[in-house]
């Protein structure tokens, strides 16, 4: 039996559906950590990554529902016995197409090199030890486009080997979330914890908007703040907002 | 039925001009070429075999067979048969002054002049939408940027950081699409315009420029922020104009 959504309920299940689409990623991750675990353990060499994990990125690439575009593992520094720095990491240009392996400048002496460790999607999980959603942003190592990537870390005993995760374009999420958003009655957006847009419905709030001047840290304490109601989703770092004061946020 | 546009005898001719003054072989000549006096493609660095080039560059083969020949005769090439055979960059640790003050010396005034109005126009978009986009991660990639190219003493360190901060400008603005034709046009416009970075008072200029701008973009100046930029690249120009006078100098 459905029952048609309130004020009261919209944001929840719009919160809820992102949520849930979001456990969908982070599960699809988890053969791909076991897969891992295994190559640490078994053969911590490239060959082993190619051997054991390449298969298990590829498959995920395939799975045309979760809309995959890159997947893989990214190791921490000296977390391999052959080389210091190391991906096996697969995109498609597109879900489904043919998966091709990403090769980027491991050798950190090599012009081209940029060191990753420090960009949101690694150090996160590296430092916190949890799973991340990094973006919206725009990815330029790896997919050229505007992207949500989703990282969680890997262990070696107590060590952190590296993070396996996955790329879904930020396009796709819009479509999806222009729909969850249907259900909510008033503008609302789902916001980054730093108030970057993911998709909005409010009339001149897009994706990529940095919605500066809203209260978010007083709306995340849980406090009430007039005209803007927030909604977490789960443990994820994005929240719906919802409210008429949303399109001011845009403003100094 | 949209009404034609007016366009100019000359614009319309345009649209039709042969679309490249150059044959594909010696596009892939001046790529590769240009990457090796960049220093993306450093001394010894292997290039992928011949048919992996045509399949990336959507080339046949024998087209990328007529630009490794080309390179070879630049002595920018090698090729090594049999085992561990291949094509090899062969290039001094600083290629760059020689083979790129040549090539600056083949542009035209009007041409680097109109390379510039083009760069320009794109660094200040990017610029203006960093200011009103940016948040606290992007400002971070930004301030990382600067300091690499304080501490770059290398001409070809500085050209690369150089590139790099640009690229965090266009990404901080949320936009894969000023992103790529960022990367894309430092490809084709880097080695020319950033050639004066050799220079100390050249360098220390450019990390100037970088402060301002950053500042700028931190504190939402849109406007400022594309000044700045467009102020930048001009400047460049300049410089660039500038040792093209001395290049052809000292040859008369």
């Amino acid at each position: 039996m459905s029952l048609a959504p309130t004020a009261a309920h919209g944001p929840a299940h719009a919160a809820g559906a992102l949520l849930a689409w979001a456990e969908d990623h982070f599960a699809g991750l988890a053969p791909l950590q076991a897969a891992t675990r295994r190559a640490l353990a078994e053969e911590p060499t490239r060959a082993g990554m190619a051997r054991l994990v390449a298969p298990v990125a590829t498959r995920l690439l395939a799975d045309t529902d979760l809309a995959v575009v890159g997947a893989g593992f990214v190791a921490a520094p000296a977390a391999l016995d052959d080389t210091a720095y190391w991906l096996e990491w697969w995109t498609a240009d597109e879900p489904g197409e043919t998966p091709q392996r990403l090769v980027v400048e491991t050798d950190p002496a090599g012009d081209t090199f940029r060191d990753w460790t420090t960009l949101p999607w690694f150090a996160v999980p590296a430092t916190t030890g949890r799973r991340h959603i990094t973006g919206p942003y725009v990815d330029y190592l790896c997919t050229d486009e505007y992207t949500l990537t989703f990282t969680t870390p890997v262990h070696r005993g107590e060590t952190l080997a590296g993070v396996v995760g996955c790329d879904v374009y930020v396009r796709h999420v819009e479509q999806l979330a222009e729909g969850w958003l249907d259900l909510v009655d008033g503008p609302a957006a789902f916001v980054s914890r730093e108030g970057r847009v993911l998709v909005s419905s409010a009339p001149g709030v897009v994706t990529g908007d940095l919605l500066r001047s809203l209260p978010l840290a007083r709306l995340w304490e849980g406090a009430t703040v007039p005209g803007l109601h927030l909604t977490a989703c789960g443990d994820l770092p994005f929240g719906l907002v919802v409210g008429e004061a949303l399109a001011a946020g845009l403003h100094p | 039925m949209p009404e034609a546009m007016h366009l100019s005898q000359r614009a319309r001719s345009a649209v039709f001009a042969p679309l490249v003054q150059e044959s594909r072989a010696e596009i892939v000549a001046r790529r590769l070429s240009d990457a090796i006096a960049l220093g993306l493609l450093p001394d010894a660095a292997q290039l992928p075999s011949e048919a992996d080039l045509a399949a990336r560059f959507g080339v046949a083969t024998v087209t990328v067979r007529e630009a490794l020949t080309t390179l070879r005769h630049r002595g920018l090439v090698e090729t090594r048969r049999g085992r561990g055979g291949g094509s090899f960059v062969t290039a001094p640790a600083d290629p760059a002054a020689s083979a790129l003050l040549a090539r600056l010396e083949e542009v035209s005034p009007r041409d680097l002049r109109d390379l510039g109005d083009h760069y320009a126009a794109l660094s200040g978009s990017a610029a203006r939408l960093a200011a009103e986009r940016a948040a606290p991660d992007d400002l971070a990639r930004l301030e990382e940027a600067m300091k690499d190219l304080d501490n770059a003493t290398t001409a070809r360190e500085r050209r690369r950081a150089e590139g790099q901060f640009h690229v965090e400008v266009a990404a901080a603005a949320q936009s894969p699409r000023l992103t790529r034709e960022e990367i894309r046009l430092q490809t084709e416009v880097g080695p020319l315009l950033w050639l004066a970075l050799d220079d100390g008072d050249a360098h220390a200029s450019a990390c100037t420029a970088h402060r301002t701008l950053t500042r700028a973009i931190s504190r939402g100046h849109a406007d400022r922020a594309r000044a700045l930029a467009e102020a930048h690249v001009a400047d460049a120009v300049g410089l660039a104009l500038s040792l093209r006078r001395q290049a052809r100098g000292r040859r008369a």
